[in-house]
Order: structure tokens, then C-alpha cells, then sequence
């Protein structure tokens, strides 16, 4: 039996992964550049994810190697498009499960890499951080300093009394 | 929730842009951008940053005005670039609340830009409302406005002296998609032309105690129809309605009376609907629902897989014709087919006291569904649930059935359901067995521990080897598996009627803020070679 065929990717800091071309097509971005140029031993660089954020985002889709592509006209009405979009498996759960840092630097990876997937777990598990939370707890979740000017604090002043109930 | 969608944009925020020229920036405010600047967060493209709020926000759609420009405003309020971010982000304000001030309902209305809007229209309160201020109609002036960007009309007012409904449904709304008023109470708007009887785009409208004249060429598009606590003389009138969609794919009718339900429609045309894919009709005549039923069934002609959801309110014992019409109708076969083709079985009971001593009266749903049957039927008191247990025991004993009956799932059951014999008696004469049992949102406590244990032969879910757990306590969850295991460990080793016999399979669902908690008693679960294989999955 022939080996499954394999590219070489190449991270910002320069280093490489030689990984099975299934595995790193989970990345539309990658997709389309071996269809676009044709295989080659040449290494496809990726200028905008470093080693360690690559080695991460390609263990992801190594464990999602045989999963089907999410596709791009998915009806998301769908009881079983919703389901597969609002459930993920424990894997995936303590996969997502690192420091902030990681966490921001895969969401931009997928996002750069084209794997939705992916993206949409690190976003929504964003989203679940900051969900019950007043200004002053994301604040301090993200290390955010509260950079108003006095004038911009009596609007939103103003905004929060407009916006409640009569 | 539409999912996050890839973006190409820079990151770059530019501020200056944004703020007004009046707004003093000085050096410090300056200094603590750049410090903001510098974190990762803040290097996200807005497009990304835009869906994360959407996800934030989605939660709070449908909930009070209050509620969900909280949410906004929690936003806005950490930081400038959030705060820039949102405020010129029209997709953020496309939900739009009659209820709030009406200094916040034109600043909404201005930030939603061009975009189509969803207009809840909700004033709280109880009892008759004055409006002496006459906010109610200043906020419908200020929001009529804009009915050629209105996408959504959500109207849920109580009576308040003045109110004319009607005012809402003069206008032309081109966009319109959906139109839903609710807790109407009998008001007749048979004078009122819905849009002019324009509303092109029309596809979902619910009727909530209101009727209004109907105007077929307005409906063209409808894909969505819903009939609720209205009343009719015959079923001819709904025949009517629905006699010109042809393009309608759901269809519910419930609560709705019928003066003469078993009298047959004077046009006996069927009604062809060959695109529905739902259909559910409850009607709340407490003597004769089975005729009001059949009468529409009868008259109405849809595919064979669609699905049909009826109730069983009022039906007698022998009236056994009535769920074979069901079957009939629904399927184009007799029930033993139809039965043969079940390979779930949905059975949800909402009991509010379990230790009540009357008859156990809540509402009980019965779903089945494969790919090639999918069906359902209301009741309301176990009795009805046990009436339609037997009937499907019959039918299996008199035929064995060709496709198993596998799943079987139990909704807000709690332990005193599931170890009562008398309450699970019936699902132990079932044939084919159950093998995959689903507790969503079980209610577990302790039992006394004196009680007797019994043995796993006479338990009625002693064929299951999949148990699925939804919705359940994460302190529940070990307590669950080890009783139905029988496990001397179990917090209440007495539930002799929830014994299984092996579990080849375990699944777990929760959501991500259980997760830690929930991680380590799945570990235990993994460890236990009495469980085969267990699943764990995290809701986002």
C-alpha cells in the first residue's frame, strides 16, 4: 500500500511540519494553494502563524482528519447542522481549553487558515467567557484598561439609562 | 445562530475616525489605548469580534428590552474601541424594542442604518393599561416610520384603553418575513387587510386569538402558518385558508375550537399541500376532537413522510379508529406498518409535584421518529400515555415487529417515576425492547435507603445498553449511572425499577460551563469496566 501523500508547511518562525496533505486540507487556505500551484516538495509557507500555534491547530485537524467539510451552503435550520454546530466533543473541549494567549492566537490562525470549524469553537467559547459578565469583570478577564474620556463615560452613561424598559 | 464566518479584513481600529471632534483625546487616554492596543483581543479582526458579540447577544433576542441592551451596553461600556466598534455596527441594532424610551428607540433605529429590523413591540405591565402619556402611540409613530425595513413584527401588548392592533397592519411592509401578534384575547380584526394585502415576502405568521381578512394574493410566499385559540363553525374555514398555499411547509393549528367539528366541509376538494413538512393539529373541543381531526385529515392531502403531531385530548378507549386514521392518513399504511417502523419513541412528562396524590396530570408528549416514520401525539394525564402504550403492545404482540423499537426517551422524569412500578409497569410488556434510554432533565433525589432492592430482570429498562443523559445536575450524573447499575455505591441503591443490564454505551451532554465538573465523574464513568464506551459533549 503507497503512503498517504504528504506537503510540508512552513511556520512564521520557520519551522516546519511535514504533515498528510488530508490533514492539512482541512485548511481551505492550504486547499486551494495545492490546487492553485500543483503539488511540490516546495514547503507552503504560512507568514502568519507561528510554530507553536501551528503545532496546535494542526493536531486539531489531525483528530478531525476524516470528519465531513462543513458545507459552505449548510441549512442551519437543519436540526442536524444545529446540532453539529452547538455540540462539541470533550476532545475538542479540553483542546479549547488553554491560556488566553493560545486561545486569541488560534482563533486568528483558523480565521487566517480558513478552518471554520474551528474558528467557530474558539469564538463561541470567547463568546461563553464573556456572557453574564458586567464591564468591569471583561475588563479584568482580559487585561483591559478602561481608556474612555470623561465625555465618552457620560454617554454610555446616558445609553444605559435610554436603554431600559418604560 | 448563523456560524462565524472568515474574514480578510485588516485590524487596524482607527480611532480618530471615530471620535468626534469635539471629544478631547489627552495623552494619557492616548497611552491607555496603546496599552489596549498591545493585547491579543484587540488584534482581532472586527468581523471577528462582531460575531463574538453576536454570540453574546443571541441569547438575549427574545428576552425583555431591558435585558438585552444590557448586554450591549456591558459591551460598550469596557472600552473605547468596543464601544466604536458597536456603535457602528447597524447589524448589532437590528433588533429593535417598542417598549424602550423613546430617546433609545430613535438612536436604535438610527444605528440599525439601512438594515432590515426586527421589531418587538411589548409593553409590560398587567391588568387594563392607560397611557396617559401616550408613549405607546409615539413609539408606534416612531416606529411606522420604518415598515419598509421591517423583517420581523412581534406585537404582544396588553388592552389598553386606545389601542387599535389594526394600526400595526395598515402599513406596506415589502420585507416582511414573519408577523407574529400575540395575546390578541378574541380581538376581531376581520376589517383589517393585512399590508394592504401586500406583503410579498410574507412566510411565517402565527395567528394568535386574532383573525383577520385574509387575502390569498398576499400570501404567496407563506411557507409558515399557525392557528392558536381561535375559533371556527366547521373545518371549512381553515381549508379555506390554507387552499391557496401550495408552497406551505408547516402547519400548526392548536387550541383551536371547532363549533361543529363532525360536520363535513361543503367543498370536498382536498386540499393539496405537497410541500408541508409538518403538521400538527390539536384541537381543544373537549367531546370531539377525534372528528375534528379526521374531518381536516381527511381533507387534506400532503407526501406521505410528512410528519404529524396530534393530540389524544378526549379520545376514548375504543376509539381505537382514531389512531388508526392517524396512521392512515399520515402514512398511506395501517398501524402495525407504521408501528413496525418506529425506532424511537419519545415519551416527556411534566410533572410538577411527583409526590401528589392525585392522578398524575401534566402533559405528556409522544414522539416517534425514523427516516421513515416521524410522528407525535399529545396527552394529558398518564392514563392517555398508558392508552397509547397498550395500543402499540398490541400491535407488536400480534406482529413481531420487523425493525426494533429502540429508543425511549423520558423528560423531566424523576427518581420517583422511574422506580415506581405501577408508572413503568407498561414499558415492561414492550416489544421490541427498549435498548436506548434518553433522561432529559431528570430529577434526582436520594432515596430512602431501606427501601427494597430488587433484582435487574424485573426492571423494565433491563434491555437498554445506551443511556443518554441531557440537561442533568452534574452532581446527578455519577448517581444516575451507578443506580441504574445497581452499584451499592449509588446514593439511593433502591431503585429496583432502574436497573439496566449492561451498558455498552454512556452519553453525556452539558454545557461548557459544567464542563471541568462534569470532566472528572465522566473520567470515573471511563474507568468502570462495567460501561463500554462514554461520551461526553459540551454545548457551546
Amino acid at each position: 500500500m503507497s503512503a498517504a501523500p504528504q506537503v510540508t508547511l512552513e511556520s512564521s518562525d520557520g519551522e516546519k511540519f511535514k504533515v498528510d496533505k488530508e490533514v492539512a486540507e482541512r485548511s481551505v487556505l492550504i486547499k486551494n494553494m495545492i490546487e492553485d500551484v500543483g503539488e511540490s516538495d516546495n514547503p507552503i509557507p504560512l507568514p502568519n502563524v507561528n510554530a507553536s500555534v501551528l503545532k496546535k491547530v494542526l493536531e486539531y485537524c489531525e483528530h478531525h482528519r476524516g470528519d465531513p467539510l462543513p458545507a459552505a451552503d449548510a441549512d442551519p435550520s437543519n436540526d442536524d447542522n444545529r446540532k453539529r454546530a452547538t455540540e462539541i466533543s470533550d476532545w475538542d473541549q479540553k483542546f479549547i481549553q488553554v491560556d488566553q494567549e493560545m486561545l486569541f492566537e488560534i482563533i486568528l490562525a483558523a480565521n487566517y487558515m480558513d478552518i471554520k470549524p474551528l474558528l467557530d469553537v474558539g469564538c463561541k467559547t470567547v463568546a461563553n467567557m464573556i456572557k453574564g459578565k458586567t464591564p468591569e469583570e471583561i475588563r479584568k478577564l482580559f487585561n483591559i484598561v478602561n481608556d474612555f474620556t470623561p465625555e465618552e463615560e457620560a454617554q454610555i452613561k446616558k445609553e444605559n439609562e435610554w436603554a431600559e424598559d418604560r | 445562530m448563523t456560524s462565524i464566518q472568515r474574514t480578510d479584513t485588516a485590524r487596524h481600529f482607527d480611532y480618530g475616525a471615530n471620535t468626534p471632534p469635539e471629544v478631547d483625546i489627552t495623552p494619557a487616554i492616548k497611552d491607555l489605548r496603546c496599552l489596549n492596543d498591545a493585547l491579543i483581543i484587540h488584534q482581532l479582526p472586527i468581523e471577528l469580534l462582531l460575531s463574538i458579540f453576536e454570540s453574546v447577544l443571541q441569547a438575549a433576542r427574545g428576552a425583555t428590552a431591558s435585558i438585552y441592551h444590557r448586554r450591549i451596553c456591558a459591551l460598550s461600556g469596557v472600552c473605547a474601541r468596543w464601544f466604536f466598534i458597536i456603535q457602528h455596527s447597524p447589524a448589532l441594532w437590528t433588533t429593535v424594542f417598542g417598549g424602550l424610551k423613546q430617546e433609545g428607540l430613535r438612536k436604535i433605529l438610527e444605528r440599525s442604518s439601512g438594515e432590515r429590523i426586527d421589531v418587538e413591540y411589548e409593553f409590560q405591565g398587567g391588568g387594563m393599561l392607560q397611557d396617559p402619556e401616550g408613549s405607546f402611540m409615539e413609539s408606534f409613530n416612531i416606529l411606522s416610520s420604518t415598515t419598509g425595513r421591517w423583517r420581523t413584527l412581534i406585537r404582544a401588548t396588553r388592552h389598553y384603553s386606545g389601542d387599535r392592533p389594526g394600526d400595526f397592519l395598515q402599513f406596506l411592509a415589502p420585507n416582511l418575513e414573519r408577523l407574529v401578534f400575540k395575546s390578541n384575547q378574541g380581538r376581531d380584526m376581520t376589517d383589517v387587510e393585512l399590508f394592504g394585502g401586500n406583503c410579498p415576502n410574507l412566510k411565517h405568521i402565527p395567528l394568535d386569538r386574532a383573525e383577520y381578512r385574509w387575502s390569498q394574493a398576499a400570501f404567496k410566499k407563506l411557507e409558515s402558518l399557525g392557528l392558536s385559540y381561535l375559533s371556527f363553525d366547521t373545518v371549512e374555514p381553515i381549508l379555506d385558508i390554507i387552499r391557496d398555499i401550495p408552497q406551505l411547509k408547516r402547519l400548526e393549528i392548536y387550541d383551536c375550537h371547532v363549533n361543529h367539528s363532525g360536520q363535513a366541509p361543503a367543498n370536498s376538494q382536498p386540499v393539496s399541500l405537497p410541500n408541508l413538512q409538518f403538521l400538527r393539529v390539536e384541537f381543544d373541543n373537549d367531546d370531539g376532537v377525534p372528528s375534528a381531526t379526521e374531518q381536516l385529515l381527511r381533507h387534506i392531502s400532503a407526501p406521505p413522510q410528512c410528519p404529524l403531531y396530534i393530540s389524544l385530548a378526549g379520545v376514548k378507549e375504543e376509539e381505537d379508529s382514531f389512531v388508526a386514521t392517524f396512521c392512515e392518513w399520515l402514512f398511506g399504511k395501517q398501524t402495525k406498518e407504521v408501528l413496525e417502523g418506529v425506532e424511537s419513541f419519545k415519551l416527556g412528562f411534566d410533572i410538577p409535584d411527583p409526590e401528589a396524590e392525585e392522578d398524575h396530570s401534566g402533559t405528556f408528549e409522544l414522539f416517534s421518529g425514523s427516516a421513515n416514520v416521524k410522528g407525535g401525539i399529545r396527552g394529558f394525564t398518564v392514563m392517555d400515555a398508558f392508552y397509547v402504550m397498550d395500543h402499540i403492545q398490541g400491535v407488536f404482540q400480534r406482529s413481531p415487529a420487523v425493525k426494533p423499537f429502540t429508543q425511549l426517551t423520558l423528560s423531566k422524569c424523576g427518581a420517583y417515576f422511574l422506580n415506581s412500578s405501577d408508572i413503568s409497569a407498561p414499558f415492561k410488556e414492550f416489544v421490541p425492547p427498549v435498548t436506548h434510554l434518553e433522561l432529559v432533565e431528570p430529577v434526582w433525589a436520594p432515596r430512602d435507603p431501606d427501601e427494597d432492592v430488587g433484582d435487574v430482570s424485573s426492571s423494565p429498562f433491563s434491555t437498554v445498553k445506551s443511556l443518554i443523559l441531557r440537561e442533568v445536575s452534574p452532581d446527578d450524573i455519577l448517581d444516575i449511572v451507578l443506580e441504574a447499575l445497581g452499584d451499592p455505591q449509588a446514593r439511593s441503591p433502591s431503585m429496583a425499577e432502574f436497573r439496566v443490564g449492561t451498558l455498552e454505551h454512556v452519553e453525556v451532554h452539558v454545557r461548557q460551563k459544567d464542563f471541568n465538573k462534569v470532566e472528572a465523574v465522566v473520567e470515573v464513568l471511563r474507568n468502570d469496566s462495567r460501561i463500554g464506551k462514554v461520551d461526553l459533549y459540551v454545548a457551546l
